[in-house]
């Protein structure tokens, strides 16, 4: 795991401009947070508000329009070859390579680490089996149920030992149970790992289910709550939920979520 | 099942050709025997075989190049834009024209040589190779792209593990469809200049009124594209197993 490091978002800002029409988008509309090493953290927000593009200026995919977000003082967007090995994406699709076997798709992000082959694969196999998949390690992605494409990803993810993982709605496509399911392994093994993990989804529950803390974004992305979910207890679930709702909707922070 | 389904229809085939050539639709059609035996003697006196040696050096060198300069320029095609926005239209353009109008021109450039069958041969298959290469590049699924990207990959390495194997399906459709172009190209090209190859032959045997060796002759050119497509087939089976 690379050494863990706090993600600093201050005066983040994104606009795009549409390709066709030159329109500008403006997908982020201010972002000011910290997250520190080892939290858990789901983010919800209306489609489109720019939760997505929240994560590509994280990867380093994207530049911001203004502000920054740094982790450890460093910048992703601006030290693309530093960051590699030390954040990993799972994605809303499994965006396994078809051409690839399962196994050989997990070794895909240790390819780019440089790792001698002979660990690669041994890593490789390794996370697969840790996933239930290690019957699996040959079968093309089509074989697979999504349920096992998507555990494929999760494998893939984990195996650089990254110290960030992220997920994109990851699991909403997902059967319930296999959703459930495959969202506490992805906690489970992070927080096992001393990885910080950031979620972005749809599902309320989800994100009252996992973690520490909800960040609640506006459209277009602001920060409008910052729920910090030791302040709960077990029976505040449906009053969270409510609130939440409500602030969604309303696009202001619902009176409730100010303790 | 599918074997006595083919048997059947080579059969079929067979006596409608017999029947073909009793009836006097024209006095000169030879049977299927005749063309057969016409065949053997042309393999075993060794003239097809130094005519095919001759028309396969064409095809071998414009269809070579066709694909050492068609594959990469369609690869860059797709991945620079702009270059792939203005080449398209000049591709666009050979694959609509009827480029044996072309021929012509190319004798007169390169004068009646296997040199000049080889230039033809590369103008009828160059722009499908080329296109298809620069569709594949195109129809790559950008989600994957961005992927490798967030595992940090660098430009060589998505080129090499993305860009590369997305469009290796479309690449080998190219090959194929460009090489059933490259032996069209070929036996116009020789038909039409006849010094040599293939096309020479069918050209002498019509002639002298031997009907029989023309048409074994050209029996065995389609025989001979069809064995190279199937190989081609095999190739690209093997290379893309992963669809299966
Ligand atoms: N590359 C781009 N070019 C132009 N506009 C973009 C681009 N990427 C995103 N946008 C726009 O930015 C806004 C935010 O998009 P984003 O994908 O971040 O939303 P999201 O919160 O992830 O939505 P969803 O929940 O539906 O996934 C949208 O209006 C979108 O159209
Ligand atoms: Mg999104």
């Amino acid at each position: 795991m690379s050494a863990p490091a706090p993600i600093e978002v201050a005066g983040l800002r994104k606009v795009y401009r549409q390709t066709t029409t030159g329109e500008a988008v403006t997908a982020i509309q201010q972002l000011d947070f910290r997250i520190e090493p080892g939290e858990v953290v789901a983010i919800v927000g209306q489609t489109g508000c720019g939760k997505s593009t929240f994560f590509d200026i994280l990867i380093g995919l994207e530049a911001p329009t203004a502000g920054s977000i740094e982790i450890g003082g460093r910048t992703p967007y601006g030290d693309f070859d530093g960051f590699r090995g030390r954040i990993a994406t799972v994605f809303q699709q499994d965006r396994l390579l078809p051409w690839r076997s399962a196994l050989d798709n997990v070794r895909l992000g240790l390819e780019m680490l440089g790792l001698p082959e002979a660990q690669q694969v041994e890593r490789s196999r390794e996370w697969l089996a840790r996933l239930g998949l290690g019957d699996f390690l040959q079968a093309y992605p089509h074989e697979l149920s999504g349920g096992m494409r998507q555990r494929v990803a999760i494998a893939r993810a984990f195996a650089v030992q990254p110290g960030i993982l992220l997920a994109d709605e990851a699991f909403g496509h997902l059967d319930e149970v296999t959703a459930s399911q495959l969202r506490d392994e992805f906690v489970g093994l992070a927080r096992a790992n001393g990885a910080t993990a950031v979620l972005i989804t749809h599902q309320l529950e989800e994100a009252i289910g996992i973690g520490n803390r909800i960040l609640v974004f506006g459209k277009p992305a602001t920060l409008l709550a910052d729920v910090r979910l030791d302040g709960y207890g077990a029976d505040d679930t449906a009053l969270l939920r409510e609130a939440i709702q409500a602030t969604l909707q309303t696009n202001r922070i619902d009176p409730r979520l100010l303790q | 099942m599918v074997i006595a389904l083919r048997t059947a229809s080579l059969v079929v085939f067979l006596l409608l050709w017999e029947w073909a050539a009793r009836v006097p639709i024209s006095f000169n059609f030879p049977t299927p025997w005749a063309t057969f035996t016409a065949l053997i003697e042309l393999v075993w006196s060794g003239a097809l075989l130094q005519a095919s040696l001759t028309s396969l050096q064409s095809l071998a060198l414009g269809f070579g190049a066709a694909v050492l300069l068609g594959v990469p320029f369609g690869l860059v095609m797709g991945v620079v834009r702009p270059i792939g926005r203005v080449a398209r239209i000049y591709l666009d353009l050979l694959i609509a024209l009827p480029t044996a109008a072309l021929i012509p021109l190319v004798i007169l450039s390169f004068g009646i040589s296997i040199l000049s069958s080889a230039v033809i041969v590369f103008v009828f298959c160059a722009p499908f190779v080329t296109m298809n290469a620069y569709g594949g590049v195109r129809d790559m699924r950008p989600r994957l792209v961005e992927m490798a990207r967030s595992f940090g990959a660098s430009w060589g390495q998505l080129f090499a593990r993305i860009v590369l194997p997305s469009a290796l399906p479309m690449i080998l459709a190219g090959l194929r469809l460009g090489l059933s172009r490259a032996f069209l190209g070929l036996i116009v090209a020789e038909l039409l200049l006849s010094p040599f190859g293939l096309g020479r032959l069918i050209m002498d045997s019509r002639s002298m009124f031997e009907h029989d060796r023309m048409f074994a002759t050209v029996l065995w050119t389609l025989l001979l594209s069809g064995a190279a497509l199937a190989g081609l087939a095999r190739l690209e089976g093997r290379l893309l197993r992963w669809r299966m």
